[in-house]
Parts: C-alpha cells; structure tokens; sequence
C-alpha cells in the first residue's frame, strides 16, 4: 500500500470514533454503518443497490488485489461509504486500483482501522449510524449531520424510471419484476429458464401488473426498512390476489409478508456475509446463503393459516423462507445464486414449477 | 441422535516421513475425541509410537503394529468393530481399505469402511483413474500421453499445446522429465527419453508449471450438504510443489469469478463422488485467461486440511468424524464460536501464511536444494496477520527464530547475475532470493516473468523492503511504526537502523481466530498476535477472570530431522497433565500439523513464532504464573532467563541446564568430579550405544527403561534401532548405568526429564552426553513400559518428588515382552543423498515393533518401517574395509538360510577364505556385468553397504545404494544392522503368522 498521509476517521452516533487512512475521496460521508463478512466480491458489493445508503464495512482484510477493470467496473456505487482494513495498490496494464476507483465516483473510503474492534461495536450495538470523515475539529456539527441522518425514499431514488423488457428465448413465462432496487444478476435466473421479463418501476400497482397479463411476478430485493413503503406493501396484498405465483427475495420477501399481515422486526444482528447456513424444514437441506439485511421477519407472528416457515437460519432461527398457503408462492430471505451448481438455485425452479402448475 | 456404531477401527498413517508429518495424527487425534464423546469404543492401529492416537487417553485399545492389511484384518478378528475409519491414515489408510474391500471380507466380518469408499478412492489414487473420472464429471484433467514415435509425441504436443514435459515412459532409473516448450526442443528431447525408457516410449503430459496452484477444501455430509472450507494460495506457480511452498489462505489473487468457479468445481467433484467427509482439489490456474485444470482429487485428511483447520478455526477431522457417524453439518455445533455449526463457512478476517522448512543440511552438501513437482520439506509453520506482511514475517520466523527476518546475509555477495540464475530455479532460499532482488531494485514486473510468482506477493515483498530502506534511512518514529505493523521485530529494527537501543516503543495486541471475522463472540480463545487497537487477549482475560494457577507451554515450532513429532507429543500430553491436576494452560506453536496447535489441546491458545519478543509480549498479556520449556527444544528454553526477569517460575528445563549439558567441556569437567567414565573429546570410542531417559525430582530418580542401540554408538541415537529391554547388557554393565545416572541427577538436581546417552567398549560403561530437552525415545518407552512418563515428567518439574508418584526409584522392572524402535528414512525424496549413517541425524521418523522375543519384534520393526522382508534371493555385500571381518559371519548367516551372496572381489575372497560361498562380482567400475546389474534384474533381495562415500575408493557406491533404495531393495548400512536381519529371520521362520496384540 501507498503511503497515505492524509488520515481519517470513522464517527459513530454514540461518539465512538477509529482512526485510519483516507481512501478514494477525501471528505465526509454520512451513513447506515454495517459491516459484511464475505471474502472477495467488493465489486458486487459496492453497486448492491440493497446497501443504498449505508456505509459497508468489509471484514476481509485484503481488498483489491485484482484492481478494478473495465470487466470487473461496476455501473453504479450504491454505498455511501467504503471502509477496509487495506487495498492493493498493484495493477495491471490498464486496471485502477480501488482508491483510484472511489476517487473517480466520489465515494469516501476509509482503510486502516482495528476491523475488529468496528464489527465489535456494530454486533453490540444493532442498527448505528455514522460518518467517515477527514475533519473531526468540529464533532459538535459532525453529530448533528449523523444524527439527522435517514435513508429515506430509497427505493423511490433506485427504481426504474421506466417499464423495462428483457427477452428471452424461448420466452415460456412472462415475469413481472417489480424493482425495489436489486442486483441484476438474478435476472439470469429467470431468462436463463424461458421467462421473458417486464422490470417495473416499484411504484407501479397490481393493476398495471395484471393489465400484463404476467404468469408470475417477482418481488425484488431493496435497501432499507421495510416499513417505509406502506404503499407498496398495500399493491403486493393487491397482487396476491391476482391468482398469479409469486416469487420474492430480500425487501420484497419482507413486504410480501407485511402484506400477508406478518410483522417485522429489526435483528439483534444482521446478516451480512456470503456464508449464512440456511436450512429447509421440508427436505433438510443446508443451503450456503449470501445475504445483507438487518430486518427480519418476525417468526411468532407468521400465521400457520398463511404460510409455513419453511426456511430457517440454522445459527439463530430467525426466518429464511415463506412458503404461502393463501394463494401458489414462496419467498426467501436471502440472495440466490443463479449458479446452477449452488445450493440455492433451486428456487427459480420451484418458482417455473409453480407457474406451469398455475397453468393447468 | 442414536448412535448405530459400538466401536470404530480407527487406522493411522504410521511412520513420518517427508510430505507426511504429524498431520494425520492430529487428524486421527480429532477423530477419536469425536468417537469417544459419542459414546464409541475406539481401536487405533499405527505402527508410528510417537502418536497421540495411540494413548490410551484417547483410543480404548491400542496396536502399535505394521500398518498392512494383514495386520489389519487381525485386528478387526481380534476386536470385531462395527466400522473403519481410514481418513486419517493417508495414502497407507487408503491403500489398506482397499485391500480390505476385496472379496467381501467386510461383509463375512459385519463390519463397513466409514469415510472415503473403495470406488472413490480407487477413482483418483493414480493419474489414469483420476483422468477417467474427471472426463465422466466434465472436469478438465491434465492431458497426457504415452508416445512411441517423435511424430505421435508432437501431434500430442500440438493438441494439448506447448509446454510439455517428457519423460521415459518404464524406465529401470526413474531419470526425471523436462520440459519442451516448442517442436523444436521435444524433436531434440525425444530421443534421449525415449532412450531411457525400457520400451522407448516417452510419457508426455500437458506442462502447466507456470500457472497459479490452488487447493479447495470441502465437508459434504451424507445428505449431500457440502461447504467449501477455504482456499490456499501457492506463492510458487505449479511447478513447485505447494508442500515447498509459501502458502497463503485464502487465495489472494483471484477474481471473484475465479475463485468462484474452482469453488464450484470442488463443491461438484464432492458430491460428483459422492463423499462423506472431506475432499481436498487441487487445481492449476492459468495466471490471466481464467482456465483450469484439475490436478488432484483427494478424499483424505492431509497436510492442507489440517493447515486449512487450523486457519480458519474450522476443525476439518472432527467434522469429517461427525459426518461419518451420519449426522449432518447443520446438526456438528462449532465448538469455538459455541453458537454457530459446521454449516457456517468460516469468514476469515485476516490472512494466514505457512512457510515450508527444509532438513537439507543433515544431508551434507550433495543433497540437491533446488524445488520442483515432489516435495522435500520436512516440517512447517504458520502465521496468521491482519496483513500478508506480518503473517508472511512471523512464518518466516518461526522456521528461523535465529535468523528472525526475511533477509539472508550470504545472498548479498552473489552478483546481480548469479542472483537471477537462482531465481531461475527454484531453491529452498527462494523467498529469500526474491526478496535480495527487490531490495537490489530489481522490477517487480521482471521478477514476476522471471519467477512467476503474482504481483500480488511481490508488491507485499516490495513493502518490507521499503520498510527496511526506510529504516536504514534513519529511525523516525513514523518508520518505526511502519515497521512494527508489518511484522518487524526490534531487534531486526534495531539491527537494521545501526541504533543500540530503541526509542518507541509499540504495543502487540491480539486477535482471535474465530471462524467468524467477530460476526459472534467466542467461547474458545485462540489468539494471534497484531497491532490492532484493542488486545482481544486482554479483553478475554478481564471478562474471564483467572481462577486457576495458569502454565504456559512452549512448542518446539517446526518439525524438522531432529526436532520430530515427539516434542509435540510431550507437550501435548503436559498440557493434559496441567489440566487434569487443576491448572489452566496456555499453548503457544506455530507448527499447522502439530496436536497442541489444536485449539482443544489447551484452554487457549496462541499461534506466534518463538522468538524473544514474541514470547514476552504473550506473557505481558497472559501473565502466566508458571511456564513449561522443556518440551520446546533449545529455542524454547532458551527463553528461560527473559521469563524469570519478568517474574514467571520456569519449571522444569531452563537455559543453565540445557548450556549446562551442551557444553562438553563444562560437562565432562562435572562427569571427572563424579568420577563418571566419559568419551572425552580426544578418544573415539566405537562400541556399543546405550541410553536411558531418566525422571527425577533433584534428589531421587526413576529409570523406565535402558535402551540398547543396535549400531555402533558413532551413528546418531536418532538413527539407531533401539532395543527395549536390552538384549545384550550385562547385568553389570546395567548396574554401572544406574549408578552413573543417580551419580549426575543428584549433582544436577534438575527437576524433570534427563537423557543420557552411553557408550559400552571394553565391557566399561562411558557417559558420552546429556540433553535436558530431548524427548525422542520417550513415546517409544512410554507405550514398551506403559509408565506415563510425560505425566510424571511435568508433575516432577511442578515440584512433585518421586515419592509422589509412587513408582519407586531407581530402575523400572523390565516388561516380558521386547520391544523396538526402528528409525525411518525419507532418502528416496531426496536426490543426492546418499543412504549413509553417521553422526548426523537423517531419520525422519519412527516406528515401533512389539514382540513376544526380540527377533519377532524386530521383524516387525522393520516390517513397520517398509522394509520388503524376503526370504528368498540375493545379498550383495559390500563393506568398508574396517567391517571386513565382521561381514563373514554376515554372509554366514544370511546363507545358512539359503540367500545367494554376493561380493566385490576383495571381500569374496576374504568369504571364500572363510569357507563361505560367495560369487564375485565386478564393481560399477570393472564393466558389466556389475553390482548394478544385479540391482536392475532385480536379483537382489538385500543390500550390505557401508563404504563411507568420502572415504570409498569407488564413488560408484553412492549410486548403487540409491538405484537400490528407488527399486524398492532395502539398503542395510551397517554391518550390526544387517546381522541384526539375518538373525531375525532365521527365529521367524516363514511361516509363522504375525503375533498381533494390544498394548
């Protein structure tokens, strides 16, 4: 790593302050502090619209070794801030390194701090807010901009503006995506299995859904709380009563249970990591789960009428997967792999089954 | 869950050996903890003594025996057990559960093979059924060929693409492989080969020597649930075998879509075979266009998964047990974090680096250093840092706590030009090299197409060396920081600024290893040391009072020829002694393969080098009230007098001792005023060796046992064949031991543990030295006497008197049956070396024979040590001058039982004189045919040799024993040896069934 002289510090809502380097752009970023446990995807990580708004710590000590090219550059940086332990500052002919990176899209990033001691705090603390900055002469002021702080309208800001198609071929299925703000790569998920895709705005209704005509829907995963959206959450009780499956991951798994009258509740600890083990009560097995949320659905108020809980978090029980008895769909807590090797690409299967069943 | 199984066979992996240490038995070790905690009764077999399996505490009954099928059966005839379990036992376990899977011989015994299955192992253990198997998977295998013409060869060459490596294909010499890297040179190279091989063919294989290595580790458990563990780096690219290979974990340089792509395809082979337990796949990574091959599959517990275990916290053997006994990943709890399972993959928050170590130089300077596909380093260490730096440093440290840096000082006088040749091929100094050249201002980008070896590592290189620049520099405290935070010592700082003392001062902190990047709070404390804000160590001890009296271990560190596995055993064992009498115990190793690096061994634990300041800044934080050395070796008690000046009790063996022993002159001065007989310096003294390990409180003492060495006392104690009870000592000459013994312990008045070795000439018993850290023969006399010496040992240097004990003083009654320890060599590994012993030790192993009379257990001593045991056939006998005389009543015996000898001209004559028939053969030098014929027509059954090759008149001597060793034929260098064999075989007669019982 370069000598960096500039330092600067990470400030959370209750004072607690760490010293490191600057990295990317020097300044002043305000955000939801959490932090991720996954080894090497700060790529995927940095434009996962589910961390909109948050300032994503990453506990893997080594980030960047591959350097950032124009295979691996992401569209958009959806965090508010980068924090790790160090970066790499070797590259290839024509790559940048992570810092050069950040300071191209303006992101604040912070290296060089006790990792440990910040995935410490935030595991005691649950949900904290906080501010990487270069300045910490006027605290007074710096607290004052991290207490007001609130994601608001998040999925409002990432959603599509506009009602995009997305062919595939042979198209079988017609998917309504509603988009809260998701990482695209789950798409393939769909098409690569004939589904022809209708990405919609998320503030489209289940009317403007069933005009479609679609033979599923699918709920997106998005940052932020799931209660923000009452509007939403009161279209996604409208379409379970179309009669069409639906699927739904992350937000929209914790909206479409909100919809169905189950609660939410913010986890003690969050899940944040490409290695959450996750069990299914049906088949007993073990899925290996990517997942960043701090919401849960609240177990004790799934109703057994409404859904069976069907997916669990084997390290704290917390619910994983609904699976609906009012009308043909289930939903999943975490992230899925489109991989069709990994252990939980099963989904968009069940999710085809279902709309073929729905057929008959 | 019910448990269906009663007992378990557990097997073991026998003798070390080079690229198998005590990684199995760490493994075996773990298993047997799983089983017993179920509520098994567990039964190990393993021919190697110096095991832990292979207690009583952890097994319910125990076979030290020659690890082979037949033995096995007997065992399972004996013990009837419901299942076998061989995952710990290598490629020796893997091998004999095939045997035993044959004509349904576990079925008519009720018994079935848990872990790795026949069809699995049977599908990778060679490179043709590995190749079959990945085709039917849709794996990309390695492309190879057998080619009897030049134009087969470049057609293969032009499809699989260039480089190739050739070799003969059935070849009499072996004669290595090259690398082609265009038409051209394989036109040039063929020949030659083709020349080699006995049926002119040359085996050709797609060559991937440059590409990166890669190694995934994945638990799958019967319903099919799998995880991929962790990946490891090589530093080295394919062509350096990654057991001689820096190592880093997890894989540093990456893309995401790589890493997970070879994650994929481990996770796919798994469940492909179908495996319940672990599944080691390695791969070969093209370093920028994203393919692969795959170059090994394999279903046991090895040297990377225990490394993989010990970095990640995750413990590969017991969940490979658990699964075996059918539970499911989801269902094993992890017992560090106490809240998460065996279905959480570990999430590492920092970096852990394994640095191989060579035993080169026991070899003198014709062992050949440099590296390639096979593996030659004897032992290792590790380091786990918040950055590759300091992990890299500390590993590094660990192999050389002299050295204490990465820079080697004779690398400075080579040139520019020497310098790059030596980067051209690979040697055990490589890392050292690469890092003179960066200092020399070499460009990375040079030294990456030069080497191989990522940008990745050498940036990381880079950043040591301007930390060293800078310091040299001048010391400013900015620098001095730097410095620390990569892994610096103050002594290197101090060394390396020109400053006699130090002005900053910085301090450690330690990490935990948690397997959850501090997602959850630990039950168990496993720290390593980093210079974090907030000491993890500290944290952990204020939240977790000290109730007990607390000791500190020390380890020995890297296993290496000399400092084996045994001192890894004693402390392992001092650490349940500590335990079990009511002491809390700290650990502190670096070795990855080694049991007390096992995070159950103490109640904590901390993986760090054992320099000074590495041990001092454990001690600031964990202000242990005592700690035990002598298990550690020199490097450890050295430390003795720094611990002291801090105000810790040093129990047992400490620097005064150990100089004391050491120092000839001051130790023969002590044996003068004893009056004590000794091999002064002046006289060379060639008799018989004798040497006991004594127990004493200072005053008192207990002898378990005298061991008798079967060669002459001028070859290494460590590479002799000892003898429990003695076969040959006279009760006088024994007395005259005992005598010697009280004589010295109560002179010393050193509490604990004491060799002492003897040398019997002339029917006069002579003390020739003493060492108060030497453990190597008690594993061995632990098990022939079943006293638990290492118990009392640690009691003793705690200030319990022998009284205590209540095992009586003096010496310990000798047992009926005999017992052997027979040393094991690795010399087929090592090129250039020659099978010679002298004072060097060069045996990297051991293993034990049991018997009802001497001859049986030496049978099966040599049975267990791989000799191939014929009964039948040649003896070529071919002496040095001084073994002249003796080689005749040699060759008598070996005749008397119908063996054919064979002698060089001189010594023919001198067996014809004698009236023993022997027929002359021409040395290598005299035209063919020749010794070496005999050798290449396998008409020998047994080799003699003992001509020293400095002083033999024929160097051709040196290449015969090697063509031997490598055809498999045994080489007996002494004379005592071989006329130990003879005799051997003639009280085992053939057909006799191997005596087979429990300890």
């Amino acid at each position: 790593m370069k000598q960096q002289p500039q330092k600067a510090y990470l400030v959370l809502e209750d004072g607690t302050q760490f010293e490191g380097l600057s990295m990317g752009k020097v300044g002043t970023a305000v955000g939801e502090v959490v932090f991720n446990t996954c080894t090497a995807s700060y790529t995927s990580l940095l434009s996962d619209p589910t961390y909109y708004g948050q300032i994503v710590a990453q506990t893997y000590p080594l980030v960047g070794n591959r350097g950032i090219s124009a295979k691996n550059r992401t569209s958009d940086i959806m965090a508010n801030g980068y924090i790790v332990r160090e970066w790499c500052d070797v590259t290839e002919e024509g790559e940048m390194t992570l810092d050069e990176y950040l300071r191209s899209r303006g992101i604040v990033g912070l290296c060089g701090i006790d990792m440990r001691r910040l995935t410490r705090a935030l595991r005691e603390k649950g949900y904290v807010k906080g501010a990487i900055t270069d300045r910490i002469d006027d605290m007074d002021a710096l607290m004052e901009q991290i207490r007001a702080y609130t994601i608001s309208g998040a999925v409002e800001a990432i959603t599509v503006r506009a009602p995009q198609h997305l062919d595939a071929a042979p198209a079988n299925f017609r998917v309504c995506v509603m988009d809260y703000g998701f990482p695209r790569e789950i798409l393939d998920g769909f098409t690569t299995r004939g589904c022809s895709l209708d990405i919609l705005p998320a503030f489209y209704s289940a009317d403007q859904v069933r005009a479609l005509s679609p033979d599923g829907i699918f709920l997106s995963d998005g940052p932020a709380d799931p209660d923000d959206n009452p509007a939403f959450i009161r279209e996604i009780a409208a379409m379970t009563k179309l009669g069409v499956p639906i699927f739904a991951v992350g937000l929209g798994h914790q909206m479409l249970a909100l919809a169905l009258g189950a609660q939410i509740e913010k986890m003690q600890q969050g899940h944040r990591g490409s290695n959450q083990p996750v069990l299914c009560a049906n088949t007993n097995r073990l899925m290996v789960t990517e997942q960043n949320h701090g919401y849960a659905v609240r177990s004790e108020s799934v109703s057994p009428d409404c859904a069976q809980i069907f997916l669990t978090n084997v390290n704290d029980g917390s619910v994983e997967g609904l699976l609906y008895r009012t009308f043909p769909g289930f939903s999943v807590q975490f992230t899925p792999s489109t991989d069709a090797a990994s252990s939980t690409s099963w989904v968009f299967d069940r999710f085809v089954q279902m709309m073929q069943e729905a057929r008959k | 869950m019910k448990q269906p199984f009663k007992k378990i066979l557990v097997i073991g992996a026998g003798p070390v050996v080079i690229g198998q240490s005590s990684e199995f038995d760490y493994a075996g070790m773990q298993m047997c903890r799983v089983l017993k905690a179920a509520g098994i009764q567990v039964v190990v077999v393993n021919s190697n003594p110096a095991t832990v399996m292979t207690e009583h505490s952890l097994a319910d009954s125990v076979y030290i025996e020659p690890l082979n099928s037949e033995v096995v059966k007997k065992v399972i005839e004996l013990e009837k057990p419901d299942a076998i379990l061989a995952t710990a036992g290598g490629k020796t376990g893997l091998e004999i559960c095939l045997e035993l899977s044959q004509n349904g011989y576990l079925e008519e015994h009720g018994t079935v093979l848990l872990g790795a299955q026949p069809e699995v192992i049977k599908s990778v253990h060679n490179a043709q059924a590995l190749q079959s198997m990945l085709k039917r998977a849709d794996e990309p295998y390695l492309p190879a060929e057998i080619a009897g013409s030049e134009e087969e060869a470049v057609a293969f060459a032009e499809e699989a693409g260039y480089p190739v490596r050739i070799q003969a294909a059935f070849s009499a010499e072996g004669g290595g492989s090259a690398v082609c890297a265009d038409q051209a040179e394989l036109c040039a190279r063929f020949p030659e080969f083709a020349g080699r091989s006995l049926v002119g063919q040359v085996l050709l294989q797609k060559c991937v020597d440059a590409y990166k290595e890669i190694e995934v580790a994945v638990v799958r458990d019967v319903d099919g649930n799998a995880i991929s563990v962790c990946s490891t780096e090589s530093m080295d690219t394919v062509g350096v075998h990654s057991g001689d290979s820096v190592i880093v974990l997890p894989a540093q340089t990456l893309t995401d879509a790589e890493l997970l792509m070879l994650r994929r395809a481990a996770r796919k082979i798994t469940g492909y075979l179908q495996i319940v337990g672990a599944c080691l796949v390695r791969f070969a990574l093209h370093p920028t266009n994203g393919r692969y091959f795959v170059l090994s599959v394999e279903p046991e517990l090895n040297r990377t998964t225990a490394l993989i275990s010990k970095a990640t916290g995750y413990p590969i053997a017991a969940v490979c047990a658990h699964v075996a006994l059918g539970e499911r990943l989801y269902e094993i709890p992890n017992e560090l974090t106490g809240v998460t399972t065996a279905a959480n993959e570990p999430a590492l928050d920092y970096c852990a680096v394994r640095v191989p170590k060579w035993s080169f130089e026991q070899f003198g300077d014709s062992a050949d250093r440099r590296l390639d596909l096979s593996m030659k380093a004897t032992g290792e260490a590790f380091a786990i840092g918040t950055g590759f730096e300091l992990a890299l440093l500390k590993a590094i440290r660990s192999i050389h706590p002299k050295t204490q840096h990465i820079g080697l000082p004779k690398l400075r006088m080579l040139s520019d030009e020497e310098l790059e040749a030596r980067l051209r091929t690979p040697d055990n100094e490589r890392i050292f090299t690469v890092y003179e050249s960066i200092k020399r201002g070499v460009s990375l980008h040079k030294l990456h197409e030069t080497t191989g070896i990522d940008l990745f590592f050498l940036s990381k290189l880079q950043n040591i060396a301007d930390a060293e620049a800078a310091l040299r520099g001048g010391l400013t405290e900015e620098n001095y920081r730097r410095a620390k935070h990569l892994g610096f010592l103050d002594s290197v700082i101090l060394a390396v600024s020109g400053k006699e003392t130090l002005p900053y001062h910085a301090a450690h902190s330690f990490n935990t290893v948690d397997t959850c990047a501090a997602e959850f709070d630990v039950r168990k404390p496993y720290f390593y040391s980093a210079w974090d804000e907030e000491n993890e160590a500290a944290m952990f001890l204020r939240e977790h009072p000290q109730q007990r009296k607390k000791i500190l271990v020390v380890g020995a560190g890297p296993t290496s020829i000399g400092l084996g596995t045994d001192r890894d055993y004693a402390a392992y064992f001092a650490l349940q002694t500590l335990h079990d009498f009511g002491f809390e115990t700290v650990m502190l190793n670096n070795n990855p393969a080694a049991n007390t690096t096992d995070f159950a061994a103490a109640d904590k634990l901390y993986v760090d080098p054992i320099t000074a300041e590495d041990v001092q800044a454990v001690c600031e934080t964990e202000k242990p009230d005592g700690v035990i050395l002598a298990f550690g070796g020199g490097e450890a008690v050295r430390k003795s007098e720094l611990l002291r000046e801090m105000g810790i009790t040093v129990y047992g063996a400490d620097a005064e001792a150990h100089r004391l022993t050491k120092n000839k002159i001051a130790f023969f001065d002590i044996l003068d005023k004893l009056n004590i007989r000794h091999t002064s310096n002046r006289r060379v003294l060639i008799g018989k060796g004798a040497e006991v390990d004594v127990l004493t409180d200072g005053a008192d003492f207990l002898i378990p046992g005298i061991c008798e060495h079967i060669e002459k006392a001028s070859v290494h104690s460590g590479d002799s064949i000892s003898v429990y009870p003695s076969v040959t000592l006279s009760d006088a000459e024994k007395g005259m031991i005992v005598e010697y013994t009280g004589r010295l312990v109560r002179e010393l008045g050193f509490k604990g543990l004491l060799n002492i070795q003897f040398v019997i000439y002339d029917n006069a018993v002579y003390v020739s030295s003493a060492s108060v850290v030497a453990t190597r023969n008690i594993p061995f006399l632990s098990k022939a006497t079943a006293l638990p010496i290492i118990e009392f040992a640690t009691r003793l240097m705690l200030g319990e008197t022998l009284s205590d004990i209540g095992m009586g003083t003096g010496l310990y009654k000798e047992p009926e049956k005999s017992f052997v320890r027979v040393p094991v060599f690795s010399f087929e590994q090592l090129a250039g070396t020659d099978v010679q012993l002298g004072g060097e030790m060069q045996s990297t192993g051991e293993v034990m024979g049991v018997g009802r009379s001497f001859a049986e257990a030496l049978l099966k001593g040599f049975i267990a040590s791989g000799m191939r045991i014929k009964r039948t056939g040649g003896v070529l006998i071919s002496v040095a001058d001084s073994d002249k005389p003796a080689s005749v009543a040699l060759a008598a015996a070996f005749q008397k039982q119908g063996f054919k000898v064979y002698a060089t001209s001189n010594t023919a004559k001198l067996l014809n004189a004698n009236h023993v028939a022997a027929n002359a053969v021409r040395k290598m030098h005299e035209g063919a045919p020749n010794t070496l014929t005999l050798i290449l027509q396998n008409r020998l059954s047994y080799l003699v040799s003992t001509a020293q090759p400095s002083s033999a008149k024929n160097p051709d001597e040196v290449r015969i024993r090697r063509t031997a060793l490598l055809r498999r034929i045994p080489v007996l260098p002494s004379v005592e040896t071989a006329a130990a064999l003879a005799a051997c075989l003639a009280e085992n007669s053939a057909a006799e069934e191997m005596f087979v019982e429990s300890l």
